[in-house]
């Protein structure tokens, strides 16, 4: 406990810091991704298509490690199984946790049908889409819900939202691009006109945040812009590298508004002079993670690509055998 | 049946001359007894007329100690139902001297570790020099009527009890702190296993006292709760069930914390609640805090 307390930094006023951050950051790629991929496949998109199994790896490693780093997270791991064994139909909390269950046999319920058919049910990919969607929107109200706090602007569903489904659309670029031609990507471009769409709205929304809101820290706010622009700059290249580059770009920025927007909020005392309240330690309203707390990410960050390589390198061991046999 | 119209009107009449009859004994009897306002507030409480108020003022006189009352008022209520009994804490800010002796005697009743606070005392400056005030204000949690942090618990390991006090069911509680970011008070905490003796040559042994909340040990064990969990004031539940006072009641030094059952009609937070102004804190946001203050209002910022 000594070294989450190090790790987390929670003996200041922050309840939530990184690790959240990640956490939130890793499920937005995980159903921002899906719902793109769904949305592809319900319009009948060829590069979509083409990627359909890969991107489904992704969500299911980027769910399980955003799961994990919540895990770490937590006071007690060790009574994890309380979140199926009790259950607080008020809290948003409760539901998440079993909804992500539910994405978890959706997700693997995809893979076997892109295994076996090739192609999902229409009605499939309509409803686990719209799901995703949900899920994504569910998931802001664990941030939304508390009063008082500056995540009551109006606007930051909308942000969390844009933000999630940004990150999974730069992480479907991302796929599409590797390996592709400049002809083809002139041709594909389902992808890229989401990405951009997705792009412009969540600088709109940023934008928003940070001079009318409040709801951000602003100087962090004007870095993100920064960022979101770069990642402009190169998705509008028409060519393979800039749009991997734009991708890498988009989904870092990414980690970052969404650690500006959870703890910014926190920052903000709850009673003017709060901070002079405790006699030892003083509590305090700053908060930086600490090499530790990077570590433990960065660790993160390389369990969800290695998990991603993996399960797809066991989808094709499983199912390609079978192709070459029919 | 059907009145006649005249009837009707003369019965009327009767009524309301008997109604003003009332009221001008009433008043009469109120002017006689010089008790005014609380007098109201008091026959409206259902003590009857001055006999019952005689009967109060006799029990504790003016100069009696708040304390003695207050022991009387909690035993008097632990007599009743819990269901029956609703506590509340009434806080006098002007009274406040921030001497942070509630801190202090809360942090050794419940054996509190570093980081863990559950009765804070803000300081509140205002003004520039030489116009300059400070003001003292107490937040121990506010035992809402609608508590957010209830509704935001995975595990209803954070519950309220039929009393009113919103408990931790401390073996339950997995740590994911979704209830500190839910409470707009900030008055939840983290226990996150400090000592404060530890990194000294020896580890003291007071630090591994176990505490006695919700009527039950708690030693300091690593892993262990409270350790990992989520903490906060509960009104000193094993003291009350056990018919003492709370632990900031009984060491505040200025008498300005008083604490009682709203619901008993001759307790003195009742008393205060009818003869006085009260306010809570942010009370917009519609949580209901059972903690009250008195002279808030001096302080001069909303809070």
């Amino acid at each position: 406990m000594i070294t989450l307390e190090h790790l987390t930094n929670l003996s200041s006023g922050i309840p939530w810091g990184l690790w959240v951050s990640v956490y939130i950051w890793m499920i937005g790629i995980s159903l921002g991704a899906y719902t793109v991929t769904m949305a592809g496949q319900v319009f009948k998109f060829e590069e979509v298509k083409r990627v359909a199994a890969k991107v489904v790896c992704l969500s299911i490693a980027t769910l399980l490690i955003g799961l994990l780093s919540i895990m770490i997270d937590l006071g007690h791991i060790e009574r994890v199984h309380f979140l199926f064994a009790y259950f607080n139909p008020a809290s948003v909390m409760a539901w998440i946790v079993r909804l992500y269950n539910l994405f978890l046999v959706v997700l693997v319920a995809a893979l076997f049908l892109l295994a076996k058919k090739k192609r999902m049910a229409r009605i499939f990919c309509w409803l686990t889409g719209l799901f995703s969607l949900a899920l994504i929107i569910l998931e802001s109200f664990l941030f939304a819900a508390p009063p008082g706090k500056l995540w009551h602007s109006p606007v930051f569903t909308l942000h969390f939202l844009a933000t999630s489904l940004l990150s999974g659309s730069a992480a479907v670029l991302y796929f599409t691009s590797i390996g592709g031609t400049r002809k083809e990507i002139k041709k594909e471009r389902f992808v890229f006109q989401t990405t951009l769409i997705l792009l412009v709205v969540t600088l709109i929304l940023e934008l928003a945040e940070l001079f009318h809101f409040r709801g951000v820290n602003q100087v962090n706010g004007f870095y993100l812009i920064g960022g979101y622009l770069l990642g402009l700059a190169f998705l509008v290249i028409p060519n393979p590298l800039t749009r991997i580059a734009s991708s890498f770009v988009i989904i870092l920025n990414i980690l970052s508004s969404k650690y500006n927007s959870i703890v910014s909020s926190q920052t903000e005392e709850p009673f003017l002079g709060f901070s002079q309240a405790l006699i030892d330690p003083k509590l305090t309203y700053a908060y930086r993670p600490n090499p530790l707390e990077w570590t433990a990410t960065f660790v993160l960050l390389l369990l969800a690509i290695i998990l991603t390589l993996l399960l797809y390198k066991l989808y094709k061991l499983a199912f390609e055998p079978r192709k070459k046999e029919i | 049946m059907a009145v006649p119209a005249d009837k009707g009107v003369i019965m009327k009449e009767e009524k309301i001359l008997e109604r003003k009859m009332k009221r001008k004994e009433f008043l009469a009897l109120g002017a006689t007894a010089g008790l005014g306002i609380a007098a109201v507030s008091l026959e409206g409480a259902g003590i009857s007329g001055a006999g019952g108020l005689e009967q109060v003022k006799n029990r504790w006189p003016k100069n009696s100690d708040i304390l003695l009352r207050m022991q009387d008022d909690v035993t008097r209520a632990l007599a009743k139902p819990r269901e029956e009994r609703k506590w509340v804490m009434i806080i006098d800010v002007r009274k406040c001297i921030g001497c942070h002796a509630c801190t202090l005697g809360c942090v050794a009743e419940n054996i509190l570790p570093p980081g863990v606070v559950y009765r804070r005392v803000i300081e509140v400056d205002l003004g520039k020099y030489p116009n300059l005030k400070r003001n003292f204000i107490p937040i121990p949690c506010m035992q809402c009527e609608e508590p957010p942090c209830v509704a935001a618990c995975p595990v209803r390991a954070t519950e309220q009890r039929v009393d009113g006090i919103v408990d931790i069911h401390y073996e339950r509680c997995i740590g994911c702190r979704a209830c500190l970011n839910a409470c707009p008070y900030g008055v939840r905490c983290a226990d996150f296993g400090r000592f404060y003796t530890a990194g000294t040559p020896q580890m003291q042994e007071y630090e591994l006292r176990p505490s006695f909340e919700y009527q039950k040990a708690w030693p300091r064990k690593k892993g262990k709760s409270p350790i990992g969990n989520a903490r906060k004031c509960h009104f000193c539940i094993n003291r009350i069930e056990s018919g003492f006072l709370p632990s900031c009641v009984t060491t505040c030094i200025g008498k300005a914390t008083f604490f009682g059952d709203k619901s008993d009609k001759t307790g003195l937070v009742f008393e205060l609640l009818s003869r006085n102004k009260v306010s809570t804190l942010k009370e917009k946001l519609g949580t209901k805090p059972r903690v009250y203050y008195l002279g808030l209002e001096q302080v001069g910022v909303e809070l």
